[in-house]
């Protein structure tokens, strides 16, 4: 098909069976080997990647996937090296697990970003187990910052006596969806209830609030917590009521779209469409509905290396590139 | 034999681009891979010879 990539630089695309696909610059499809195995069930699966910074050098990438363990499943994260000609994954190395394990498909999370001082970000769902995004003993519901290798870097918040390894913030429901703004700071999308989907951007230490507080209601129409505004909680940057099922984030760097620069891109999977979140600072201020009902369900969205903005559709089963029209 | 129907079109018009009004003006879409099962993510490689 050829265009869009720089040339010698290729792609990546997890499937969620378990399957990594590489394309090269060029376009050629090739299965890369050497991917761990994946709990394929429910939401589980081959999750989130992204390429190192130094991938150039080191050819390592990050990928996240939901992992088959005694009692269950867990959401995993490896580091590995990408073979030179692309063909298999070398030196894997699971750096984080998610504990404790528990039965059943949902709400695994997850993405993972790396932060310009090689720390990394992982979001994480709450398992279907609600009451534990609460829990700081646990890793449900959590965003976790890891150094690459696994362990714990400084600058992390304080949790007590007994909390989990690496905790970042808490609160969440189940982010599917993180992205950092050009100063650096972590922003999140996770999927509510029936209603309040929730656009965060976590601080260190703080708690976004589930299941205590909420802007959504159960799926039995019943309502959740104590309402949508607790002290000691953080409120969202946005939320959405009903529901947009939202998937990927990217946060444009304005390289191809001037007008967008900053601006937060959402995909949603229920909607079908990519919601451009205006954003002004720590606000935002509107939004807007892209290509609505034209793509199915909207999973990830991406900047390309040349400032397009880029997204998978699930039920197309397409990579999706856009730029300005000539 | 519909999917490989819907293949070949795909091979026939690769750059079939779809154009959208937004605020940044007029935008095109372009799908460029197909045939992908339950894609979940996307990462572009860096630098680097592949």
């Amino acid at each position: 098909m050829g265009g869009g990539l720089p040339a010698g630089r290729g792609l990546l695309i997890t499937e969620r069976d378990g399957k990594l696909l590489h394309f090269d610059g060029e376009w050629q499809r090739r299965d890369v080997a050497g991917v761990p195995q994946v709990y394929a069930s429910g939401q589980g699966g081959l999750l989130d990647l992204v390429a190192a910074r130094d991938f150039a050098a080191t050819r390592e990438i990050f990928l996240t996937y939901a992992e088959p363990a005694d009692g269950g499943a867990r959401t995993a994260v490896a580091v590995a090296r990408l073979s030179e000609d692309a063909r298999t994954l070398d030196d894997l190395r699971v750096i984080f697990r998610m504990s404790p394990t528990v039965p059943g498909g949902r709400h695994f999370g997850s993405r993972v970003v790396e932060n310009a001082d090689g720390t990394i970000f992982v979001t994480l769902g709450e398992r279907g187990q609600a009451d534990l995004a609460q829990d700081v003993s646990t890793h449900m519901g959590k965003v976790v910052r890891l150094n690459r290798d696994g362990s714990l870097p400084d600058g992390n918040p304080d949790f007590g006596v007994g909390a989990a390894p690496g905790l970042w913030s808490i609160g969440h429901r189940n982010p599917q969806g993180a992205a950092l703004d050009a100063d650096g700071r972590l922003w999140t999308v996770a999927h509510g209830a029936r209603g309040g989907d929730e656009i965060n951007r976590p601080e260190a230490g703080k708690n976004y609030g589930w299941p205590v507080i909420s802007y959504g209601r159960a799926y039995s129409g019943l309502t959740i917590g104590e309402g949508t505004h607790k002290q000691g909680m953080e409120q969202p940057v946005t939320y959405w009521d009903p529901s947009i099922a939202p998937s990927g984030m990217a946060i444009l760097s304005g390289r191809m779209f001037p007008e967008w620069e900053g601006d937060i891109f959402v995909g949603s999977l229920k909607d079908d469409y990519v919601s451009r979140l205006d954003r002004e600072s720590d606000r935002i201020v509107a939004e807007e509905g892209l290509f609505r009902g034209t793509f199915a369900r909207i999973r990830d969205v991406r900047e390309g290396p040349d400032g397009a903005l880029w997204f998978l559709s699930e039920g197309d089963g397409a990579l999706y590139r856009v730029t300005p029209a000539e | 034999m519909i999917r490989a129907l819907a293949l070949l079109l795909l091979m026939a018009f690769p750059a079939a681009a779809q154009t959208f009004d937004t605020s940044a003006g007029r935008v095109e879409v372009t799908r460029m891979a197909g045939g992908l099962d339950t894609p979940w993510a996307v990462a572009f490689l860096p630098g680097g010879a592949s």
